[in-house]
């Protein structure tokens, strides 16, 4: 039934279009690349491969590279390995992105860092060093010291263990020297320190790259041996810079979290990462919230505040907290200064203005169907054009579906296509 | 019969005499009251003061019985069985028995469970690329005595003595920081196909300073196994 309704539909249009002489879409300028990685086992296992669908199935990447820990899963390319990053960045997307292209590396891996999370449960402590790597950023006594960390915490405040007593990180005697700790992403053997991929070799690797606009999403989290840690905002002092989008779903000294549902079965995504790609799925309900300014597209900010709104690790709804953080502007902010968090209320400008794809929504009237009245909706303003030289020419932004400047047989296609459809 | 008068001297001098006996009676009698008042008094501060010594000796009387409920609490085991009959559970075919022993064994609170579970479960853990134990005891404590469990952090007791990290949620979800398995510090295990799981676990004070004051006897225990879940809470003192 839906199918005989949507070929009238399209049959009417069609020939409609054919006699109106309607112009030719043209595609959109710049390619978007993705590199997909998940090294997280078991509890965040199914989370790329959620991205990695909505990619495939509602934008236009022009190839995405996807490493995962489990080679067996569709679209993946080869084992998620601290070297086959590497290589994915420095070699295969240096090689294919331009300076008009969009990039998107979506990361899910355990990592290292400090810790001011306590459960001694897991031999984990408030002020413990979790895998990160501690460097004195300025000594009391005045002898030279330096970490691009900057003076996060006191050594007095840097347990060595669950814990355990504090470090005194360059030996000197005394426990009264601000030191900086640099963040990791771990690959595994989990156990062996080489295969941690250092903030600061990420943002080396990230500077050789050309693009318009690069999105780095990282979802960490890590334990192993007593010493673990989630803290994936501590990667945002070191990636920021200009054009670029940096994501997080905690803060530099926090876990990220995920679930055992009520049947105790591992859920195998973060919640915040849930409800952040669900906010670029089209075919979902949460898509048309996401849509807070109804331009039938969800920007990074959008979803990004979707996922802060419905977090339930954010909202208190699970007794644990995540505090998801943003950088767009390129300051390095926010990040943890001296025992504090210190955020930054000018993000959002470039996250705003950028979106996976330009394919919009074809749920017109967000009622959650896509039925008549979405079609309608697109006829009325057939044939219309974005730079159309007469001024009182009506063109809504919204319609153009495929985002090519006019409104015209492939939009309202877009629709029949998708007639009938319920989003849930 | 001839009456004698007597000298006036002599009777200035009984006058006197029997004032001065006045005064003494009179003295006597006032000093008497006062050291009866002061007497009375003196005594009725002693019976105050051996009322509040027999008090003081009743409360700790008293807290020398709660200090001996409390050592032979602390001293004592505690053991429950729980069943599921097979139509209430996914896990064995017929009744699923949960045995579980509460003790405090010195300066340790010593938590046995022991689960008539014949299958060891197991699975792929990619970042271990390792199989590892499935099956698991949660474990979870009302550590802030709030009367409470949601919120508090549970012991994930993995089968093969590993852990990770876990918070209770009100909807009956455990949350978990998304960090991998790790050797547990607090519990071991021991699989025997003919008995089921022996999850033994014990919390050291030294390892787990919050057990110092821990009042509530709140507890919720959970067992998954790949086929599914039997969890119960309960008050493991009375």
């Amino acid at each position: 039934m839906k199918m005989i309704k949507a070929s009238i539909v399209i049959c009417s249009l069609l020939a409609f279009a054919a006699i109106s002489q309607i112009p030719v879409s043209q595609a959109p300028t710049g390619k978007a690349w993705a590199v997909l990685v998940n090294a997280s086992g078991n509890v965040g296992s199914n989370e790329t491969q959620m991205l990695y669908n909505v990619l495939i199935d509602h934008y236009n990447f022009e190839d995405i590279y996807y490493l995962h820990l489990e080679t067996s899963f569709p679209g993946v390319d080869a084992k998620a390995t601290k070297a086959n990053f590497r290589w994915a960045l420095t070699n295969w997307l240096s090689s294919h992105s331009t300076a008009n292209d969009f990039v998107l590396i979506y990361v899910v891996a355990h990592g290292g860092g400090y810790s001011m999370y306590d459960n001694a449960f897991v031999g984990l402590s408030k002020y413990m060093l979790a895998d990160g790597r501690a460097e004195v950023a300025w000594d009391n006594q005045g002898k030279p010291a330096y970490s691009d960390e900057g003076m996060e915490v006191l050594e007095q405040n840097l347990l060595n263990g669950c814990r355990g007593p504090p470090l005194d990180v360059n030996g000197d005697g005394d426990l009264d020297d601000w030191v900086g700790v640099d963040e990791c992403i771990k690959f595994i053997p989990l156990s062996d320190p080489l295969q941690r991929y250092w903030d600061d070799e990420v943002a080396a690797d990230l500077s050789g790259l050309s693009y318009k606009t690069l999105a780095f999403v990282y979802v960490g989290c890590t334990a192993e041996n007593s010493t673990e840690h989630c803290f994936s905002g501590g990667f945002i002092d070191d990636l920021s810079a200009p054009n670029r989008i940096i994501i997080t779903p905690t803060n530099e000294t926090w876990p990220s979290w995920g679930a055992y549902d009520e049947n105790k079965n591992l859920l195998g995504y973060s919640f915040w990462g849930k409800e952040f790609i669900s906010a670029f799925d089209v075919d979902t309900l949460a898509f048309n919230e996401a849509d807070v300014d109804s331009s039938g597209k969800v920007s990074f900010k959008e979803a990004f505040d979707y996922a802060w709104n419905h977090d339930p690790a954010r909202t208190g709804e699970v007794p644990q907290s995540e505090t998801p953080w943003l950088d767009d502007n390129g300051n390095g902010l926010p990040t943890f200064v001296q025992g504090q968090d210190v955020l930054d209320p000018t993000d959002g400008q470039l996250a705003s203005q950028t979106y996976l794809g330009t394919l919009k929504s074809p749920d017109i009237n967000k009622d959650g169907v896509i039925d008549i009245a979405d079609v309608v909706s697109v006829a009325l303003s057939f044939m219309a054009i974005r730079d159309h030289p007469n001024p009182e020419h009506i063109y809504i932004e919204r319609l153009d579906l495929n985002d090519d400047g006019y409104i015209d047989i492939e939009d309202i296609v877009i629709v029949a296509i998708h007639f009938e459809e319920r989003y849930h | 019969m001839v009456s004698k008068k007597l000298p006036s001297s002599y009777m200035s001098a009984n006058r006197v005499w029997l004032g001065l006996l006045c005064i003494v009676v009179l003295v006597g009698a006032v000093g008497g009251t006062l050291i009866g008042i002061f007497i009375g008094n003196r005594i009725s501060s002693l019976e105050s003061q051996v009322d509040s010594l027999q008090d003081t000796v009743s409360s700790l009387e008293d807290e020398v019985d709660r200090l001996l409920d409390e050592l032979a609490d602390m001293n004592s085991t505690r053991t429950f069985i729980f069943e599921w009959l097979s139509w209430e559970q996914n896990i064995v075919n017929g009744t699923l028995r949960m045995e579980l022993t509460f003790a405090w064994k010195g300066e340790n609170l010593s938590i046995i469970a022991k689960i008539n579970d014949d299958e060891y479960g197991e699975q792929y853990e990619p970042d271990y690329n390792a199989t590892m134990a499935e099956d698991l005891l949660v474990l979870v404590l009302d550590l802030n005595n709030d009367g409470q469990l949601v919120g508090e952090s549970a012991l994930m007791a993995y089968a093969d003595n590993y852990t990770r990290g876990g918070v209770l949620c009100s909807n009956g979800q455990i949350a978990t920081p998304l960090w991998e398995k790790q050797p547990s510090r607090f519990h071991t295990c021991v699989f025997e196909p003919d008995v089921g799981y022996t999850f033994n676990v014990v919390f050291p004070l030294v390892l787990l300073p919050e057990l110092q004051h821990l009042s509530s006897d709140l507890v919720y225990v959970c067992f998954v196994d790949t086929g599914g879940s039997v969890d119960i809470s309960f008050h493991w003192k009375t």
